[in-house]
């Protein structure tokens, strides 16, 4: 066999394999390598980024303060005509005559604080739940199987009554304020957190792993820690993400029933939008501002969401 | 003339080809394999024949299979069929045996239902008529107490006892081509031999020709009269079951004999596993794709195209004759 | 079967037991406790201590959640600080108009949302499903008042098609049976109520059904695409059967399952939704109702509320169990 010859077999092999190489890789490079490619996860980046760049620097692109009343004679309240988009006033002006523009782009800023803090609640209260019952389930013996069945029960129970039932609830006995939208809309966000976590956690810790590290004598609490819990995290966080969406919704309505912010100096989309629906008929525009803002980001954290749900399953990996 | 005449099969999903151009016949009453072990194309073939791959969309995205070639079932090019005309073959004329009997009944309908559901497609049978003829075909295939097993769901059968269901259906329209794909692979050793010999008894007594899809070289010296044996997409060894078995050509056949447990070998024989993977190929273009782990591989191996030679025992190996 | 039903219904009374806790520890903790609600600023601790024997609040804190309990299987929530009226009667009277409204969203939900996933599944990569699947993500990120009340100004005021508010037109005569009008219509020959109470229906059901509809899209959508790559469906087609049996028989059958459950889900959301559509539309059913006793702070009107749907949501969650088990062989004779 000549040289050239063998040479050639080699390389045409190599060629092979690296082929396949290329498509290996862990499983979070992987799944971000698919991302890039997919349009869903581009767009929802891309608003969800947006969203995020406003909301932080609001204050300093608004044109106006967000409750500087900017009208003159123009404005007839009593026959719900307010000036709509004009050149120094891009997108209109309120009821009270202040800038819709500097009042969109501030009140991006509570939106996405009500989103954040309301999920960041259901997050953690939801994963301590959740993962102590599924640790003590796993590793806690007889007693700790009794523990995680009454907790999920209860956990059931709880997410048997409808979220806004509970948002009601909590808002009942705070009172009407940003603060308690947030944790009455994150409150409600508890069981499904634990839920997803325990079921997560439930699935690694029955993997061929974690036999392996309980055989090598780990023990029991570093293996929930340091094995289980990390690789649990991966629906968790792309519930997170949805949720923020559902966070940002459920508070608009919260808004609407006139639970959400009683305090005009911050504007939030939510309280803008149930403000609005007085003006309805008259000025729609109004209304269609904070909601399209509202409907815009909850896409962009759904879109988002929904492709990382996709680039994680390992079963729609495999139809690939 | 051959009952199913499969004339140079290409099969590919977008870019990567499955079947290379694969021929072979099979004869009324014959019972002829395709063996190989898998990714070498031979359940895409046999999908291919019943007309049960994703079909191409105009658009030329989602997954299809590109099919090109010709499969004549006495007389007709199934290719060639609308998806309707196929459909009346289908169940009736040929049908099909699958791997997995749990995955390949439907968890949510009686078994007694899906016996009758093809009873009453093909054969116009239906109520106590088709109720009748499914318990008799229960009984056929060896299910002790049908008539009770008629209102039962797949969860409640073993798996041996699924395979035994699912022959039933395919056996139900007295087909003139069964197709069994690697049909004892998800069952026990000891329940693989009761289903392969009532596939045996049912296609002798009934005259029906059987394309056997197997990896298992064990599996078609039982039974089969005429061996295929693939590689990445072709075929590179075609014989009758005997002279397969007593002069292997091609050297991968030869190394899948090597690789089964025999007695007449000394004890300490080691077997003799075939190396690399079958993911480790090179195009037929270029060679012959099992050149990377063929361990009699020369220069003239990778100097393109080996062409299948012979006529009643055909090879693809430019050494064949060396190795003889 | 009947142990499975057994050991559900046991579970039920469990979950109804807790919350019942939930709701007793909710409302022992509402700001300025019941009786600061009930006395004038001005009232001197007497009057206070009073009023704390007369309620039963000196009393050990087990025979005032017994109390409550015995109260609430009663249905005796107390009055209304808003209206003034038993509470009890108020939900009593309410209730129909709830249950029609969610029954046709949900009626409009599944009747367009499955035919529609199960397209979108089956021609995946079309623009139909490009559609459905766009189209059910932006549903369910619309505040559902805010569509109730755009819907309202286009259809009811600007074009005038449909009555922007109420269940009937005023003057049309009408029979109660079962409250449900358009049955009651239906069931007494008043063909005319039944136009026009369907009418009134129409806008507050299709913003109703928004969510439900976006979600019955898409896990019809994913439990058909799941359910199609299943063996048991390539085996039905090398049987050579006709394609609507496929479809109903080995793909639906089974497609079923999941959709059923998250119906179950919706059931909770559909109810939220009620209160913001019905205060849109000033349907007067308990979503009215609890809109302005939350607007209101009518704490004793909001827990009848929440304990109607809540027993409500349980019990219907229940018959969406059982009828998995109907659905599903494998539950049924697993239990």
């Amino acid at each position: 066999m000549t040289i050239a010859k063998i040479e050639r077999l080699d390389r045409l092999i190599e060629a092979s394999v690296t082929a396949r190489d290329a498509e290996s890789g862990s499983l979070w490079r992987q799944s971000l390598r698919r991302m890039r490619r997919s349009p869903m996860a581009i767009c929802g980046a891309v608003i969800v980024g947006l969203f995020f760049i406003v909301a932080l620097l609001g204050p300093w692109i608004a044109p106006y303060g967000p409750t500087e009343q900017t009208w003159g004679g123009e404005v007839f309240l009593n026959q719900n005509i307010f000036p709509g988009p004009r050149a120094e006033n891009w997108f209109g002006l309120d009821h009270l005559g202040r800038d819709m523009f500097s009042r969109m782009v501030v009140g991006a800023r509570q939106t996405m604080l009500v989103g954040v803090v309301a999920t960041l609640i259901g997050f953690a209260a939801g994963a301590v739940v959740g993962g102590f019952a599924a640790a003590a389930g796993t590793f806690g013996g007889r007693w700790g199987e009794r523990l995680e069945a009454v907790i999920m029960r209860a956990v059931d129970v709880a997410l048997s009554i409808p979220m806004l039932l509970l948002a009601l609830s909590v808002a009942a006995l705070l009172g009407p304020s940003l603060t308690t939208v947030m944790i009455a809309v994150g409150v409600a966000q508890i069981p499904i957190f634990a839920r997803m976590l325990r079921g997560s956690m439930l699935a690694q810790a029955h993997s061929d792993y974690v036999l392996a590290a309980i055989s090598m004598g780990v023990p029991k609490a570093r293996i929930v820690v340091s094995h289980i819990l990390p690789n649990s995290l991966g629906p968790v966080i792309v519930q997170a993400t949805l949720v923020l969406a559902t966070a940002i919704i459920e508070a608009a309505a919260l808004s609407y029933l006139g639970l959400g912010n009683p305090d005009p100096g911050t504007p939030e989309w939510g309280t803008m939008l149930a403000d609005a629906q007085r003006f309805l008929s008259g000025a729609p525009q109004l209304a269609i501002y904070p909601a399209v803002g509202i409907i815009i980001t909850a896409l962009g954290f759904t879109l988002l969401g929904e492709a990382m749900r996709e680039s994680l399953d390992p079963r729609l990996r495999r139809q690939q | 003339m051959a009952l199913l005449e499969v004339e140079d099969l290409r099969i590919a999903f977008g870019s990567s080809t499955v079947v290379d151009g694969v021929s072979f016949h099979v004869d009324e009453s014959q019972v002829v394999s395709l063996v190989g072990e898998s990714g070498c194309g031979k359940s895409v073939t046999s999908l291919a024949i019943m007309g049960l791959l994703p079909k191409l969309r105009k658009s030329g995205r989602g997954g299809g299979a590109a099919v090109s070639g010709r499969a004549v079932f006495d007389g007709v090019d199934l290719f060639g069929l609308s998806a309707d005309q196929m459909r009346r073959r289908r169940g009736a004329d040929l049908a099909m045996v699958f791997q997995d009997p749990l995955s390949s009944l439907n968890p949510v309908v009686p078994i007694g239902r899906q016996i009758t559901e093809v009873l009453e497609r093909h054969r116009g049978l239906r109520g106590e008529a088709a109720r009748k003829e499914a318990e008799n075909l229960l009984d056929r295939v060896g299910i002790p107490d049908p008539r009770r097993r008629l209102g039962e769901y797949p969860h409640q059968l073993s798996g041996g006892m699924r395979q035994r269901v699912l022959i039933a259906i395919a056996v139900a329209c007295a087909p003139r081509l069964l197709i069994a794909d690697e049909p004892t692979t998800a069952l026990d050793v000891t329940i693989q031999a009761q289903i392969l010999e009532l596939l045996k008894d049912l296609v002798d007594a009934e005259g029906t020709a059987l394309l056997m899809i197997t990896h298992d070289l064990g599996v078609v010296a039982g039974m089969c009269n005429v061996v295929n044996v693939l590689y990445s997409g072709r075929v590179v060894e075609s014989s009758s079951a005997s002279r397969l078995f007593a002069e292997p050509t091609h050297p991968y056949t030869v190394g899948l004999l090597g690789s089964i447990p025999r007695l007449d070998l000394p004890i300490h024989e080691p077997l003799k596993p075939i190396r690399g993977s079958i993911a480790d190929v090179i195009r037929w273009g270029d060679g012959c794709a099992f050149a990377p782990r063929c361990d009699l591989v020369g220069a003239e191996c990778v100097a393109g195209e080996p062409m299948l030679k012979g006529e009643a025992h055909a090879h693809r190996c430019v050494k064949a004759e060396e190795i003889a | 079967m009947l142990r499975y039903t057994v050991k559900r219904l046991l579970q039920l009374a469990v979950a109804l037991l807790g919350l019942s806790l939930l709701l007793f520890a909710w409302f022992k903790a509402l700001p300025g406790g019941p009786e600061n609600r009930m006395l004038p600023d001005n009232a001197t601790d007497q009057q206070r201590e009073a009023l704390r024997q007369a309620l039963g609040l000196d009393e050990p804190i087990w025979s005032q959640y017994g109390e409550f309990l015995s109260r609430m299987v009663h249905l005796d929530f107390g009055t209304s600080l808003s209206s003034g009226r038993p509470i009890g009667t108020e939900l009593a009277e309410r209730l129909p108009a709830t249950i029609e409204l969610s029954m046709w969203a949900i009626v409009i939900a599944v009747g367009i949302g499955i035919p529609l996933g199960y397209l979108a599944a089956r021609r995946r990569g079309t623009w139909l499903d490009f559609g459905a699947v766009a189209g059910s993500l932006v549903g369910i990120c619309i505040p559902v008042f805010f569509l109730a009340a755009m819907l309202k100004v286009v259809f009811a005021q600007e074009l005038g098609w449909l009555p922007t508010t109420f269940r009937l037109s005023p003057g049309l005569t009408y029979t109660e049976i079962t409250g449900l009008r358009v049955l009651d219509g239906l069931l007494t020959g008043e063909f005319d109520v039944v136009w026009d109470a369907a009418r009134h229906l129409m806008l507050p059901a299709i913003a109703l059904a928004s969510i439900p509809l976006a979600v019955i899209v898409r896990i019809t959508r994913a439990s058909v695409l799941e359910v199609v790559g299943e063996d048991y469906v390539r085996t039905a087609d090398a049987k050579g059967l006709k394609q609507t049996t496929i479809r109903g028989r080995h793909i639906m059958k089974n497609a079923m399952l999941p959709i059923v459950t998250v119906i179950g889900l919706l059931l909770g959301s559909l109810f939220a939704g009620a209160v913001l559509t019905e205060s849109v539309f000033a349907f007067g059913g308990i979503g009215s109702f609890v809109y302005q006793a939350t607007t209101e702070r009518d704490y004793p009107a909001l827990m009848g509320f929440i304990l109607v749907i809540a027993v409500s949501y349980v019990v219907l969650n229940l018959i969406v169990d059982l009828s998995y088990g109907f659905l599903d062989p494998r539950v049924r004779v697993r239990k």
